[in-house]
Formats: C-alpha cells, structure tokens, sequence
C-alpha cells in the first residue's frame, strides 16, 4: 500500500511537471542520448533508440544524436537507454518520451478514433512485451550470445575489471527481469514461438495496408519499424530471429517503406 | 633508594624520600641498562619485542632511561597487542650488576584474542558509529584483522575489512591491506556515490620521533556514480555511471601538534601526492596539502594559522577525471559560512568540483574560563574568532593569468563561536558565520552554522 502511494505520488508529480512544462514549442537542441552504434549498443536497447528516432522523425521534431558510452547511467531511469534532454527536461524510454511529445502537443494518433486508440494502446504493450522480451532473452538469457557477442560488447567500454563487474551486474538485472516476467525458464524455441505469435497478429492487424493504420503513421509503426528492423538488421549467431520475422512479407514490406520514407540514406 | 615509575601521562610518580632537586641531579649522572624485563606476554614472540626493546640498552644517563623506556612504552603500544604496559626502572643487584646499573622491567598486559569494536569517529562533517569485531595478534607476529561496519548520520555506509601486520625496528612499519565497500551522498545534488574497493598501505613511523610518518599506498577502486534527482545539473549527471581509479598515494606527515584538536602549541603538515592510471580508465596527478600552526600568545589565548591548497592535473585522453577525483571546497570546518561543497556554480556549463584551489584560515581562541588554571572545561571547550578565505579555480593553458585569478576574486568569511573536542580526534564546532565576500552561484550560509569533523583548517 505504501508503495502504491509513493509511485503514485511520483506519478502525479511527473504529470505535474509535464502539465507545467506541457505548453508551448518543442524545445530547440533537444538531444537524444543513446550508447555507441557500432561497437556497443545491443539489441534491445537498439530497438528502443531506433522507435523513439523514428517516432521523432515521424512527428517531424527536431533532434540531435549524441553518443555516449555511459548513456545507460546518465538517463533519468537508471538502465533505460535512449533518453531525451528537451530543455530542462530529461525523459527516458519510448512511451514517456510520446506522452512528453503529446504533452507539447505533438502525437501521431490524435486523429484516431476511440476503438482505434483502443488498438494502438494493444499492440504498442504487446510489442513491448513479446518483442522486448525476447530480444532481452536472446542476447542476455541465451548462454553462446551472451558469450559470444553481448558481452564483448557490452564491456568493450570498460577497462579490467570493471568489464567482468558491469556485464555480470547488468546480466543478473536483466535475468531477474526476465524471471519477474516469466520468460527465464523458458526455452529458446518458446520465445521464437511466442514471436512467431505476435508476428502474425501484426501481419494480420497490418493486412495490405500502408501503415498500421491506413496512411498515416502512428506510434505503433515507429515502434514495430524500430524492433523489427533491428532485429533483422542486427547479425546475431544464426539468423533464426531474423528468418522469424522475415517470414512476414508485409511486416519487412512496412519496414522497408518507413527506412526509405524517414531513412533515405540507409538500405535495408 | 625508591621505586621510580615511569606513567604514560610523563607524569613520574617519585617515592617520597627523593626530592625534585635529587631527581634532577641523578637524572644527568650517568647510568646504564643491565637488565631489561618483559612480564605477562605469553602469546606475542619474542623476535616482535626484541627489536624495540633494544633501545633501551643505549641509554647513558638516568633521564636517557626514563625518556627510552616511555618511547619504548609507544612502541610496544602500536603493535597493538597489548592492553596497556607499566614501565619499573630500579637498581640492578645481584652478582651481574655493575654499579651505575638499572633493570627496567616492562608488565604488559595482552589484549584478548578477539574483541569487539565500538567506537565513533567524525569525517567530512558527519558522525559516523563504527561496529565490528577483530582478531588480535593471530599468530603471535602482530598480526590483525578486523571486520568493520561504520554509518554515519549522513547516510555514509562503510564496510571494510583489513589485515595487518607490525614490523618493528628502527623504521618501525605497518602493512595492511583493505576491502571495502562504501556509499555516500550528496544531497544538494541528489548525488549517491558507490565504490568497491581495495586500498594496500604501507606505513613508516620513525620510532624515535613519533611525528614524522609515511604512508605509501596502493588503491584499486571501481566507482559508481548515480544522480537520483532529475534535477541533479546535467553537467554532473554526464559523469555517472562506472569508473575505474587505481592510483598510488603518498602521505607525508609532520604533526608536533600537543593536541590533534585543540592544540596549544606545535605544527601539522601534511602533503598527499596521489598518481593515478596504472591501469583503470582515470589518469591524473593529484597534489594537496594542509598546514597548521598553532602559537600561545598569552596563557589563555591561542593562535592558529592554516594554510592548504591543492592541483589536479588531468592526464587522460579518453576518459576524463569525474567529480570524485576533484576538489570541493566550502564546509562547516573548511571555508566556513559555505555549506559543504558549497563553492562554485553548479549550473550548466560550469563544472562544479575544480582542478585547483586554496584555503586558508586565522584563529584566535580564548579558553572559557579565562585567568583559571587548566580544568577539565578549558581542555575541552575554546571561544573562537576566526577568518576564512579560499578560494577555487580551473588551471588554464596560461598559468600565470589563471594564477591571478585564484587570488583575485577569492571568498571570505568570518564569524565567531565554540570549539569542542570530544575524545582526541572529533571536533565540534558552533559559529555564528558572515560570509563577507562570495560569487553568484555559491551555496552561502549567513548565520549559525554546525560542524562535525576530525580535518579542519
């Protein structure tokens, strides 16, 4: 019960903060904070700065990415990469970073109606927790990954012997995730199973429609566009994930109409 | 002829029948050493006791005796082992003794095998309780470890455990080697820091004058920075996250003070060099120094002058010094009329914690019971006048113009209140502060200020 009051009253206190700070114009300089692209960054954390880059491209907002290799330890919410410092504000993670836009008023889904905000909120936490999950899973929970990719670069920032301290601390803080959620015990074939799953309902919610809903692009593009296209895009020891979300034709087809609409400059 | 004792407060207890005048005139004949004593050790061994023992056989005149044997009292006492040790000079007799001959027997008490410990200790304006246990002299070679927790009412939490060991001898010296781990706070930033670490030191002590000693170490230290508060200045939250010190450190220590709180006469320097980079990600060279004198002006009235300073000097390429390594100034028992770490602007683009800075500080002191011979009140308790000025700066390309600038604008207070000591090492302080000279972005207290702390200026 006491826990219930002190988050709420956090919570309230950060709707405060975004009603005080909610009028007026997107802050110019705002900054996206992420780890280093090529040699640290992991999939998840990929994932969750391509969504947010994407949706701020879509929302038509103005950023700059600044890498950082403590990015993890500078964001307001220990351990959730990226975060944005808008002015005086610091927020941290996909949603809250939406809602904050909203608050400036900036969102992709106001002309929406109920049942299909009904949708999006759906499939944006469904997202959040399959595809998350089991990126999470695969690069922390999976012993050849983790050995063999997560943890060179996870610690290639570090110098002996705070590399073997901050991977082992950030493992054993994603596999108690994991066990929290249920997913540790599970076996590697159950997650594909559980994203073959959601694949398929976003294939069949997407049908041949440009975006996820008809032409316009919503929060829910910009985050399925930044999970799938990383995970097709990350080399992983064998492409079995890839191969699972490719098997989709219209999911990659979405990919590849965001990455050339927003991206221009990469190829998928 | 009477007994002689030597008491550990070099106060002598002499028998009756011998005056202060025959005392005198026997202390400069001359005498020697015929016999030394140890009685009540049972565990300790001998090799540890020969080593400081033998000063005792130098000894050429009665006064020589009493002076060795309390220097020799020390020196057994800093092994650690003992609980406490009486000192009996007497005539030598027997068929050995020559005519001028003393035996000096030492009683000494062995402290139990293990032992708890509670005591409190003050640091960095905090009180801390530390609670723990130790295993003394384990095999007899001086020899410890101890198990340590200390908190402090700041939050300050310390988890430490140390082995050490005694080396006598004419440099008589100390290794110890620590692992500890430790959290601290700094609330005007939301700031909380945690280190994991582990500290070899390396102690020399000259037997003979107790204040002269150095200190060679070794720190091995993973940081955590993690600003809690979303409104901790950004510039400070660039920094957190994991770092890795491993730096040497050298401490030399000169302290002819009578007192190490409230001290009447004497001297205190000391002057840390710290070099860091053999290995970890933070390479820098680290130079401080705290001096203190002390000087009686009248019976009742003492005089201290301070002087410190320090300059950090940045010698990494990839990843830079982070708040811990650099200085703060501004403190109840530093730049008083500043709140702890209060100096500089924490605002953007002004990093709080600075490369170089000095301080400096006079003080008068007036016993409270003025004209009254010393009491228990006038050891404990000072009335203090005192002046502070410091003040911090960021070493530029340009020394010289950034030399001027440290001194230029530099912060000043002044105020007026009461010192106390509490044991030999904690000093309380209530003074009534008007900082006279300050910068916009400085945290000032105009007004009544309370501090706790073992270093001061």
């Amino acid at each position: 019960m006491a826990d219930f009051k002190t988050s709420s009253s956090i919570l309230t206190k950060e709707c405060l903060r975004t009603q005080i700070c909610g009028e007026g114009e997107w802050p110019k300089n705002t900054v996206i904070y992420q780890p280093y692209e090529t040699e640290q960054i992991l999939l998840p954390d990929n994932s969750k700065c391509l969504s947010v880059k994407t949706f701020l491209k879509m929302a038509g907002l103005e950023f700059i990415v600044e890498a950082r290799e403590n990015a993890e330890y500078m964001s307001p919410h220990r351990g959730k990469v990226p975060f944005i410092k808008a002015g005086q504000f610091l927020v941290a993670d996909f949603e809250p970073i939406v809602s904050f836009a909203q608050s400036k008023g900036y969102s992709l889904s106001t002309s929406l109606d109920e049942a299909q905000k009904w949708d999006l909120r759906v499939y944006m936490a469904l997202v959040n927790n399959v595809l998350l999950n089991a990126e999470i899973y695969v690069t922390w929970n999976h012993e050849l990954t983790y050995k063999e990719l997560t943890k060179p670069r996870y610690s290639s920032v570090y110098p002996f012997p705070l590399n073997h301290w901050a991977t082992y601390n950030k493992r054993r803080e994603m596999l108690s995730h994991l066990d929290v959620l249920g997913w540790k015990k599970k076996s590697l074939d159950e997650v594909f199973k559980e994203v073959e799953r959601i694949c398929e309902s976003l294939s069949n919610f997407l049908g041949d429609k440009k975006y996820f809903f008809d032409e316009k692009p919503t929060e829910l593009d910009a985050l399925v566009f930044g999970h799938l296209f990383s995970i097709i895009t990350t080399p992983l020891l064998n492409n079995r994930f890839a191969a699972t979300v490719r098997a989709y034709d219209n999911l990659v087809q979405l990919c590849v109409r965001i990455e050339t609409e927003f991206y221009q400059s990469r190829i998928l | 002829m009477g007994n002689l004792y030597a008491k550990p407060y070099h106060e002598f207890n002499i028998n009756q029948k011998l005056s202060l005048q025959d005392f005198k005139l026997l202390g400069n004949q001359e005498a020697r050493v015929d016999q030394v004593q140890l009685h009540g050790y049972s565990k300790t061994k001998d090799l540890i006791l020969e080593s400081s023992i033998n000063l005792m056989f130098t000894s050429n005149s009665l006064k020589n005796i009493i002076n060795n044997a309390e220097i020799v009292r020390k020196n057994l006492m800093s092994l650690n082992c003992f609980e406490n040790i009486s000192v009996n000079i007497d005539v030598s007799s027997g068929s050995n003794s020559t005519p001028n001959g003393y035996k000096v027997t030492f009683n000494v008490q062995e402290l139990t095998f293990a032992s708890s410990i509670l005591h409190s200790v003050a640091r960095d304006n905090e009180g801390i309780v530390k609670l723990g246990f130790k295993l003394n002299n384990i095999t007899g070679h001086a020899n410890h470890f101890k198990i340590e927790s200390s908190i402090g009412n700041g939050g300050t939490q310390k988890y430490d455990a140390c082995i050490s060991k005694h080396i006598p001898g004419s440099i008589s010296s100390c290794i110890s080697g620590h692992i500890f781990k430790k959290k601290s706070y700094w609330n005007t930033v939301h700031g909380v820091f945690d280190e994991w670490g582990t500290l070899f030191d390396l102690l020399f002590l000259s037997p003979y004058k107790s204040h002269f000693s150095q200190n060679l170490q070794y720190e091995g230290v993973i940081r955590d920075i993690n600003m809690l508060s979303k409104e901790s200045p950004f510039k400070l939250r660039e920094e957190s996250g994991f770092s890795v010190k491993s730096s040497i450190k050298h401490i030399t220590t000169i302290d002819t003070r009578d007192s190490k709180v409230l001290a009447n006469e004497g001297l205190f320097f000391q002057m840390v060099m710290e070099v860091a980079g053999f290995g970890g990600d933070v390479k820098f060279l680290r130079n401080y120094f705290t001096s203190q004198f002390y000087s009686k002006i009248t019976k009742d009235v003492v005089f201290q002058g301070s002087f410190g300073g320090g300059v950090l000097t940045d010698l990494g390429t990839f990843k830079n010094v982070n708040m811990m390594d650099r200085f703060f100034l501004g403190g109840p028992m530093t730049l008083r009329g500043f709140q702890s770490r209060g100096i500089g602007n924490l605002n953007e683009n002004v990093v709080a914690g600075v490369t170089s800075y000095w301080v400096s500080a006079v003080h008068i002191y007036v016993k409270p019971l003025f004209g009254m011979e010393s009491n228990r009140i006038n050891e404990a308790i000072r009335l203090h006048l005192f002046c502070n000025a410091g003040n911090i700066s960021f070493f530029g390309k340009d020394t010289k113009s950034s030399l001027e600038r440290t001194f230029k604008d530099f912060r000043l207070s002044t105020g007026f209140g009461v010192v106390a000591r509490i044991g030999n090492s904690i000093r309380f302080e209530f003074n009534l502060c008007s900082p006279l000279q300050y910068s916009a972005g400085d945290r000032i207290v105009d007004g009544f200020q309370f501090g706790v702390g073992a270093n001061f200026i």
